[in-house]
């Protein structure tokens, strides 16, 4: 009862901080619809990207080949004349247009070699003009090569008519076949590749949602950072010298602190909570996808108040180590960030290479990260997430071991 | 006057300095985060990278099943098998290779199906399935480009087989010979033909070319310290707003104000030195960055460091002011402190600084447009990256001399300083 009553004195102290309001359940909202935006443009198989074109020939090849870039998933050309195209690009509106030279159809039907441009400007992203040539490059390539076929094989009847050679091959017969192939392959290459989202992910659901990547990110990262809140509200219950009052009731050194983290580990519980129905309720309203909870709501719970527990034990830690007020405002709240960067809070650690990925591991946030991934994304229950579980308990007790062997209340 | 004003910025820098939190925050904190907001580029342009020998650097484990009894399966995917770059453990399900991608064991599954070799022998299209990891998607496109290439390989040369078998058969030219004859005379027609093929793909009459508008062919790549480092500096410049706010704030809650204003000092040295301290502070910070990002990441700065410097000034202005500007506004400290942490992380967010919105079409381009955030970071990015002149980027910088004025103008009318 005496933890409780200390408890909610907190917990009302917490709800009246409005900063503290803000930064626990505004600020994890905004960067998981950040982020959901920004994931969804890596995650989706769906976005069309526009090329386009200034087409200054007219031939049939550059029709072949505008039709070529079309046929490519996930690219549609737009035509341009050359005067637009240009002024656009110089007025940063286009990143860059594909420029079909004039003679470029009579160019390729001679066997001349033809170059195309990739026009591009200063607001340009460099990754995106050398994916676009690539595609290009791709269509043109298997341009060139049926035209160099068609032409050898003409060139083949011609040779063996001019030296009235008898042989088993039939330049009209190979001329034909060879462009009965091509205009198959125009629909769909003999050899495809088809891409798909593993079984056990998809569940019933249609299609994978970023919206499951960028949660556990924003939540754990803000969870962790409430470790400093925890921290400075322990640490000026010493500086006031309330501890100190406290001391002289009946009241045991642990019922102290339990009492004082007590409210901590509820805020973020019903921080998790808070983000967690505003996923689901409000993300689908600015139209992101709704998060999907996985299969398992129990091992969500426990996982999440294993979380809440492990931030709350960093906050007595740091609360037990800190000197000065600003070591827990500022080099404390600094370390929450950047630790929260380094475990995949805001991009997945396989992008962080080698070095950084490794020291992500050494953080709770990236085992946190990882356990909620594979119950929102991988639909994985409690029985899969055990060593994660395991790492994070281990970081909880030496957090709190540390933190109340250290913790002053003088 | 100006004695004045350097004795209200000595003053705030040395309740700055003492700040080891604030310090933290805004010369720590953007030194660890960018190698960190970076690091995404520089690994998929480690992707990109290639041995000596002209093979990717990089490794990606994955699985393959192969379903099919067919040759064309089985070439390709020893093809697959034989690459330094993929690192393939062979599965016998494909219910296995999903379950093992879903649980995030590997990111990719290659799986090539049972009537795959058939349907190529018939000339009918056929797909390789690839099972992949959606959180890992970078590492999928990477599989997915080996895939395409070997798979292309291999479709030309079925592509040809079948048909030389249909041109042969249609001539006639081989009507009564033995299975055996007609398979050498297949295969010797191959042979020539794959073999101009080859010279044929080698060099193609077509070529793409980048070009930039000055019809250079462009070959620079893109340095992620060039976008991250302004982007980073603009960002933190910002979060100084909340500082300046709420020092102005506690200055006047704790009745220093009054005192000052009972001295002979005019009102303008004490507005003017704060934002004078925290401007030379946002200058201190952008300098700090700039300076790791050059030596640590050979970050490009471009032709015109009179350019950056004014333009970090005018940065430093419109930062000020508007943490002035908040100062005026805000009721309490507190109250500055909160509405500065979340506007800094929206306009953060708006203007561009961790991904280009300013550059977007439609609605979101022009919200973009309306922070300061989108202007400075178009100047900085124009001289950095584009190696464009002061004179260039002065469209840029005027908005954001604009911005910087308007903020001040409001300010300095809302201020009380009781």
């Amino acid at each position: 009862m005496k933890i409780l009553s200390i408890g909610w004195k907190d917990i009302q102290i917490f709800v009246r901080d409005r900063g503290g309001m803000i930064t626990s359940f505004l600020l994890p909202m905004l960067f998981i619809v950040v982020f959901s935006y920004a994931f969804s443009g890596i995650a989706s198989t769906d976005e069309v990207i526009t090329l386009p074109v200034v087409n200054l020939d007219g031939g049939e090849v550059s029709a072949a080949l505008i039709e070529g870039v079309n046929n490519v998933a996930g690219v549609e050309t737009e035509m341009y004349d050359e005067a637009d195209a240009r002024a656009r690009i110089e007025g940063e509106q286009l990143q860059y247009a594909l420029f079909i030279p004039a003679g470029f159809s009579d160019g390729v039907a001679a066997g001349e070699s033809m170059t195309l441009v990739l026009l591009s400007g200063p607001n340009a992203d460099g990754a995106n003009v050398e994916a676009m040539r690539t595609v290009v490059d791709g269509v043109s390539k298997d341009l060139s090569l049926q035209t160099q076929l068609l032409a050898g094989f003409r060139q083949m009847g011609q040779m063996m008519q001019a030296s009235e050679a008898e042989g088993v091959f039939t330049s009209d017969l190979a001329v034909a076949q060879a462009q009965s192939q091509f205009e198959r392959a125009k629909t769909a290459p003999l050899v495809g590749i088809e891409q798909k989202t593993p079984d056990a992910i998809l569940q019933e659901r249609e299609e994978f949602s970023a919206v499951g990547l960028s949660v556990p990110g924003a939540t754990v990262l803000f969870v962790f950072v409430m470790a400093s809140t925890t921290a400075m509200s322990l640490y000026s219950e010493k500086k006031t010298g309330t501890f100190r009052r406290l001391l002289a009731a009946p009241l045991a050194k642990a019922e102290l602190l339990g009492g004082k983290m007590l409210p901590g580990f509820v805020i973020i519980l019903v921080q998790i909570a808070v983000i967690f129905a505003a996923s689901i309720l409000l993300l689908p309203l600015i139209g992101l996808d709704r998060l999907y909870l996985g299969n398992d709501l129990l091992g969500l719970v426990l996982l999440s108040m294993l979380v809440a527990l492990c931030s709350t034990s960093l906050g007595l830690l740091i609360a037990a180590i800190a000197r000065t007020e600003s070591q827990i405002n500022g080099i404390s709240v600094v370390a929450m960030w950047v630790m929260g960067a380094v475990s995949g809070a805001f991009v997945p650690t396989f992008f962080l290479g080698d070095f950084l990925g490794t020291i992500g591991k050494i953080t709770p946030q990236y085992w946190a990260v990882s356990a909620y991934t594979a119950f929102f994304v991988r639909g994985q229950t409690l029985a899969d997430v055990g060593t994660q579980m395991a790492i994070l308990a281990g970081f909880t007790l030496v957090f709190f071991a540390i933190g109340l062997w250290r913790f002053k209340f003088e | 006057m100006i004695s004045e004003l350097l004795a209200v910025a000595w003053k705030d820098m040395q309740l700055l300095l003492k700040d080891k939190g604030a310090l933290a925050v805004l010369f720590l904190m953007p030194l660890i985060l960018v190698p960190i907001m970076a690091a995404p580029t520089a690994t998929m342009r480690e992707m990109q990278e290639t041995t000596p020998e002209g093979e990717p650097a990089f490794n990606v484990e994955g699985y393959l099943v192969n379903q099919d009894p067919g040759a064309y399966a089985g070439q390709i995917a020893g093809a697959l098998q034989d690459l330094p770059m993929l690192d393939l453990t062979v599965l016998d399900s494909v219910e296995k290779a999903d379950e093992g991608v879903a649980a995030g064991d590997k990111p990719v599954a290659i799986v090539f199906p049972t009537d795959f070799s058939q349907k190529i022998a018939a000339n009918e299209p056929t797909t390789v399935l690839l099972i992949a990891d959606p959180t890992q998607t970078h590492l999928v496109n990477f599989v997915t480009g080996i895939v395409n290439q070997a798979v292309a390989e291999v479709g030309i040369l079925a592509e040809l087989q079948f048909g030389i078998r249909q041109v042969l058969a249609q001539s006639g030219a081989l009507e009564g010979a033995g299975p055996e004859l007609q398979q050498a005379a297949e295969a010797q027609t191959l042979g020539v033909i794959w073999t101009q093929v080859q010279e044929m793909r080698q060099n193609p009459l077509i070529t793409v070319r980048n070009e930039n508008l000055a019809g250079d062919e462009s070959t620079e790549t893109w340095d992620p310290f060039a976008f991250f480092v302004p982007g980073s500096s603009v960002m933190f410049a910002f979060f100084i707003m909340p500082f300046i706010a709420s020092a102005l704030l506690r200055e006047k809650e704790q009745g220093s104000f009054r005192r000052l204003l009972a001295s002979p000092m005019h009102r303008g040295a004490i507005i003017g030195g704060s934002m004078l301290a925290y401007s030379v502070i946002v200058f201190l910070q952008v300098i700090l960055l700039f300076t790791v990002g050059a030596l640590a990441f050979n970050m490009p700065l471009g032709d015109s460091p009179v350019g950056l410097a004014i333009t970090t000034l005018i940065t430093a202005l419109a930062a000020t002011s508007l943490g002035l500007l908040l100062g005026a506004l805000a009721k309490t400290s507190k109250q500055a402190d909160n509405i500065g942490v979340i506007a800094g992380f929206v306009l953060m967010f708006l203007g561009g600084c961790v991904i280009p919105l300013y550059n977007a079409e439609g609605f979101v381009g022009i919200l973009s447009k309306l922070t300061p955030h989108a202007h400075a970071l178009q100047a900085y990015r124009g001289i950095m990256v584009d190696g464009a002149t002061l004179v260039q980027v002065l469209p840029s910088l005027g908005i954001l001399a604009l911005f910087a004025a308007v903020y001040f103008a409001l300010a300095v009318w809302r201020f009380k300083f009781e």
